[in-house]
């Protein structure tokens, strides 16, 4: 089995317009630079794209804000679609503000779970987090152990545009640090998993109880070493 | 005064599991069973207990040192596992027999919602939908709901009041590895209770362990303690005698 495409052009070839794509990263760390770049020369439009944050509109580093940017997400699902203290509007903030772009705002720690909730089969689950704002709107409610809580539903998607340190043949995947973040739920939560690695390494070399994405949620790996 | 949770021996561990008390016990089939934890709670006395385990069979062997023996020394009141009975006809186990007479409650869980339920309990998470069970004797008394077309029920999170883990290592944090299929139900059950207790091979310093390789932070652990060669005579012991009351009963 070896699950390693030549480049990041052919990892994404076959996504297509009005596709929901997972895109891992946390504020710069672990964010899929060659398939997002890929995906950009691509063109492919209409994508929903689900994210931590698009900072990288801010701060000019080329994440999920490139594709925005390039009017190529019909709809954001974010955590910080802008930044904490924008001084300047981002293109995200343009075209949300026209019309242009649509947002699902949705509470971090409600993000990791929705996705992990996807990747474990569970279709929808019961949170406290929310309850009481905006982020409540339109969502059921209900009483568990005297506590409010919100019905949050699993988050899926057609693919899955990872980041991880090493990746071997089988596609089993290990993290560096803080890159890890949103990577390990969003790999089980696609139908299609793809993983831009560091380092490629045997079947075999990597200790498998330090493993943290296992092979089997994973279709594609793509070298992309770092760059400078 | 530097952070460290390693306690001096099996009995400090267990000092304050009281009568009553829900245990979340790792452990399957045999495999990553906190066996010197539950001796300790055996040989404290304590009784009435609700147990949250994969088995409490004691295996076909009938060799099984893990949430079995609480059942066999009738210590248990509740258990919400996957496999109370032995799977075959011709033995029997002491869950069984007590169940039959009425001395024991089951809540019996499909295997896969009942790591989710145990895992749902350590995220904050009070319920969840799952199609696990539906169409079968699970889904009695459960509320059913209809997601993406597919009918769902509802399962509840468990909490214990403590869990007893079997782990690896252990550094003086609480940080905790595990080996192969070891592994299990300890992690969820780990993250699930109010009071975490974790048995180890090995205690490390802080640092030795690989950060990315850890699988239980240490914050979900409270209390660790080292299995020692007098602890492995100590429940050899005690296997003899559970494995002789098992024969007698028939497993």
């Amino acid at each position: 089995m070896n699950k390693v495409v030549r480049s990041a052009d052919e990892a994404v070839a076959d996504v297509f317009a009005g596709a929901v794509i997972h895109f891992g990263g946390f504020a710069a760390r672990g964010v899929p630079y060659d398939l997002i770049a890929a995906l950009r020369r691509k063109g492919t439009k209409n994508i929903t794209a689900v994210c931590n944050d698009i900072w990288g509109g801010w701060r000019n580093f080329p994440d999920v804000s490139v594709l925005v940017a390039n009017k190529q997400v019909k709809k954001l699902v974010a955590t910080f679609p802008v930044p904490a203290s924008p001084t300047e509007k981002t293109p995200f903030e343009e075209q949300w503000r026209a019309g242009q772009i649509e947002l699902e705002m949705v509470p971090q720690g409600t993000l990791a779970e929705r996705l992990r909730a996807a990747g474990a089969g569970v279709p929808a689950f019961y949170t406290p987090t929310g309850f009481g704002t905006q982020f409540a709107k339109g969502k059921e409610t209900r009483v568990f152990d005297g506590r409010e809580h919100v019905l949050e539903q699993a988050l899926k998607a057609d693919f899955a545009l990872v980041h991880a340190h090493k990746g071997d043949r089988y596609g089993n995947l290990v993290y560096n640090e803080a890159a890890r973040n949103f990577n390990p739920p969003m790999a089980m939560a696609a139908k299609v998993t793809i993983a831009e690695v560091d380092i490629i390494v045997e079947p075999g070399e990597l200790d498998p109880e330090a493993v943290v994405t296992p092979g089997i949620f994973v279709q594609r790996v793509v070298h992309a070493p770092k760059k400078k | 005064m530097p952070l460290d949770k390693v306690v001096a021996g099996l009995d400090v561990a267990v000092r304050d599991i009281g009568d009553g008390s829900v245990l979340l016990l790792g452990g399957f089939a045999g495999v990553g069973m906190p066996s010197h934890l539950i001796m300790a709670v055996l040989e404290k006395g304590a009784k009435d207990l609700t147990i949250v385990c994969n088995d409490c069979n004691g295996g076909t062997r009938g060799d099984r040192l893990d949430a079995a023996m609480l059942v066999d020394y009738r210590r248990v009141r509740k258990a919400i596992t996957s496999y109370p009975v032995v799977t075959t006809t011709v033995k029997s186990c002491s869950f069984e027999l007590q169940y039959r007479r009425g001395e024991v409650e089951l809540e019996l869980t499909p295997q896969g919602s009942l790591a989710e339920r145990l895992r749902a309990a350590g995220a904050g998470v009070p319920a969840f939908y799952t199609p696990s069970g539906i169409g079968t004797r699970f889904a009695k008394g459960k509320e059913t709901r209809v997601f993406d077309g597919r009918l769902c029920m509802m399962e509840r999170a468990v909490h214990g009041d403590f869990a007893l883990i079997r782990a690896w290592k252990a550094d003086r944090y609480g940080n905790l590895v595990y080996r192969r299929a070891a592994r299990n139900f300890n992690p969820v059950m780990a993250t699930a209770a109010r009071t975490t207790i974790a048995e180890v091979d090995e205690v490390v310093e802080p640092g030795d362990l690989d950060p990315e390789a850890v699988i239980t932070p240490g914050i979900f652990v409270h209390r660790v303690v080292r299995v020692t060669e007098a602890d492995r005579r100590r429940l050899a012991a005690l296997g003899e005698k559970v494995i002789a009351l098992r024969r007698s009963i028939g497993q």
